[in-house]
């Protein structure tokens, strides 16, 4: 394992057998793990990464080198970046090697018709020459667990989208059967795909459909019935873009944690992390684009450029 | 920026029209004869454009519904937009004027020629389609010395046209057709904004691909491109943003195109339209 993770430094392609075996002993660590994973503080939480691997290289420069650090990664690691392969690999070999140091929770991307259409698939033919690779991690997304809880009582809900209108309890989340495809719609799916809303409180409208084509946009008041029925105090959940890297709403009972800076090589954006330590202070770091995105987002790498209307 | 290049894009343009239609944003029984193949876009791009041609195809609504008696249309670097064959056939007082490059006319010539039905609405326009060829930065220039007959109320269009060039240059392109004609609207799609983390991102990436947008710089916002128009004397003048356009689609419309595809990122779609502007003056 060591040497992989190495080698995934170095940016050397992975044979197709050696992915099949890393997959094959990260499935199962995985399908031991609960719904929702329990984790000590002091913990570092890392939100969508997209195949940004530079960038991921910057993260751990900025959190702490790993596995001295404890990591949390929210989901999406693969689509959009030209990465995705490495980054994949690099974080489930992290798993192999230190289960206890690194936790995995799944996004919305680690999904076959997900990531068939932005990106990741793209990638692992153009990389292997064959659908294989692409096939084995998508196994490995099925055994993804769902979320996490930090610091047990009081402590933080750790998901990647965020709470769904058929959600009270995290037990009914440590009952969902989650080792499939992730559907179009039902709990599964809104845990992977909702988005918080400022505003919805005043309305006295709590949920509304998104346009994202699948999950919910929630207020304040189910976050807070969430906390009160399940005694936490934070959700912290990924998923959506945040120019600052984090944004904290309702009163700091929510934060999103947007970790791929210059997302897609063409937004602009910083990175961030949250720590949570053993008082369960939160501290965020705040991080940039490495020259390598800077790279490819002014071209002189080989992928393509992005799109714009023209 | 090369002639070539700024050519080139129309073919996006076009692309991202086809990887729209074939995700059934909207229909365009035209555009099939003038781009058969284009990579898919990403959904982002497939709402943008969706939004795009909606809004100008909306404010040419508006034009044409105050002018039923006459009015005329030139759509400036009009590229391979099927617009005038949707229009010339239902509205017989509208006269319609496109304009590009030389080697850009000559292909359009070319599809129209080949295609019964094109070929059919133009002739059966009696004389109201007109594809000019030239650089339009010759528009003064009597070589060019093309008719108009702009009598009428005229409308105007830039669709990711003037942006590539200079603002003298798009002024005094935009002057000569005001000139020529006494009642002039103008529709004007282009860029915003080339000045925050966004626009710098996007103007790098253009420059990559060779792609400037001098205008853009001096109109970088939705209120100077607002006094830009005022100058020209034009009472009304209505400046937005792309996704202000997308926010203030009819709900049935949003909800059926949020079911086309999965959009993976809000966020990355406001800031990616956040940084195109429709302003329409009349
Ligand atoms: C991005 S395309 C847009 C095409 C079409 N209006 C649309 O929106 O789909 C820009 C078009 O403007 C034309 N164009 C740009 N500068 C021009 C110039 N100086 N003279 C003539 N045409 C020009 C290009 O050839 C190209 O067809
Ligand atoms: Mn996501």
């Amino acid at each position: 394992m060591d040497s992989v993770i190495e080698r995934l430094h170095q940016g050397e392609h992975i044979p197709e057998r050696v992915v099949a075996q890393i997959c094959s002993l990260a499935e199962e660590l995985l399908v031991e793990e609960s719904n929702i994973q329990l984790i000590p503080t002091p913990v570092t939480v890392c939100g969508d990464i997209h195949g940004q691997l530079h960038d991921l290289f910057t993260l751990f420069e900025t959190g702490g080198a790993c596995p001295d650090e404890r990591y949390l990664f929210l989901g999406d690691f693969v689509d959009r970046g030209f990465f995705s392969v490495e980054t994949f690999l690099l974080l489930l070999s992290l798993k192999v090697r230190y289960p206890d140091r690194v936790y995995l929770i799944r996004g919305n991307h680690e999904s076959r018709q997900i990531s068939a259409s932005y990106g990741f698939y793209d990638e692992c033919l153009r990389k292997y020459g064959n659908a294989s690779v692409w096939r084995m991690c998508c196994e490995v997304f099925d055994h993804l667990s769902l979320g996490a809880l930090i610091g047990g009582p009081g402590g933080v809900f750790c998901v990647h989208g965020g709470l769904s209108p058929e959600i009270r309890t995290m037990d009914e989340i440590r009952k969902i059967d989650r080792k499939q495809e992730v559907p179009h719609e039902g709990p599964m799916c809104d845990l992977l795909w909702s988005d918080p809303e400022d505003g919805y409180a005043f309305d006295s409208v709590d949920w509304s459909l998104s346009s994202r084509g699948a999950g919910f946009i929630f207020g304040e008041a189910p976050v807070k019935e969430f906390h009160q029925r399940n005694n936490t105090t934070l959700i912290a959940r990924a998923h959506q873009l945040v120019v600052q890297g984090y944004h904290e709403m309702f009163d700091g009972q929510l934060v999103t944690v947007w970790s791929a800076p210059n997302y897609c090589y063409r937004c602009g954006n910083d990175a961030a992390v949250l720590t949570i330590d053993d008082d369960m202070n939160r501290e965020y770091k705040v991080f940039e684009a490495s020259d390598h995105t800077k790279m490819h987002a002014t071209g002189q790498g080989r992928a393509p450029l992005p799109q714009y209307f023209l | 920026m090369s002639k070539h290049l700024i050519r080139q894009t129309d073919d996006d343009a076009a692309g991202s029209r086809l990887s729209c239609l074939k995700k059934k944003y909207y229909e365009d029984k035209f555009l099939n004869l003038f781009i058969q193949r284009a990579r898919p876009r990403l959904p982002l791009i497939n709402i943008g454009t969706y939004c795009r041609i909606k809004a100008v195809n909306e404010c040419i609504q508006d034009f044409i519904s105050k002018n039923r008696e006459a009015c005329a249309i030139v759509s400036l670097g009009a590229g391979s937009d099927t617009t005038p064959f949707h229009l010339l056939p239902t509205h017989v007082n509208l006269d319609y004027y496109e304009i590009d490059f030389e080697e850009s006319v000559a292909a359009k010539q070319k599809v129209i020629d080949s295609n019964e039905e094109l070929t059919r609405i133009v002739s059966e326009s009696n004389g109201r389609y007109h594809l000019y060829g030239m650089d339009l930065r010759k528009i003064n220039d009597e070589r060019y010395n093309y008719h108009y007959d702009l009598n009428k109320p005229t409308l105007l269009i830039s669709e990711c046209c003037l942006c590539y060039l200079k603002p003298q240059e798009a002024d005094e392109i935009l002057q000569f057709f005001i000139n020529k004609a006494p009642k002039t609207s103008v529709v004007v799609y282009e860029p915003l904004y080339l000045d925050d983390s966004f626009g710098r991102v996007m103007s790098e990436n253009f420059a990559m691909r060779g792609i400037s947008m001098p205008t853009v710089e001096a109109y970088p916002d939705l209120v100077s491109q607002v006094k830009r128009f005022e100058h020209y004397g034009f009472n009304k003048v209505i400046a937005k943003s792309l996704f202000t356009y997308y926010n203030e689609l009819d709900k049935d419309d949003k909800e059926r195109i949020s079911r086309l595809e999965f959009l993976d990122e809000l966020e990355e779609m406001i800031l990616l339209l956040s940084h195109y502007g429709i302003i329409y003056a009349y």
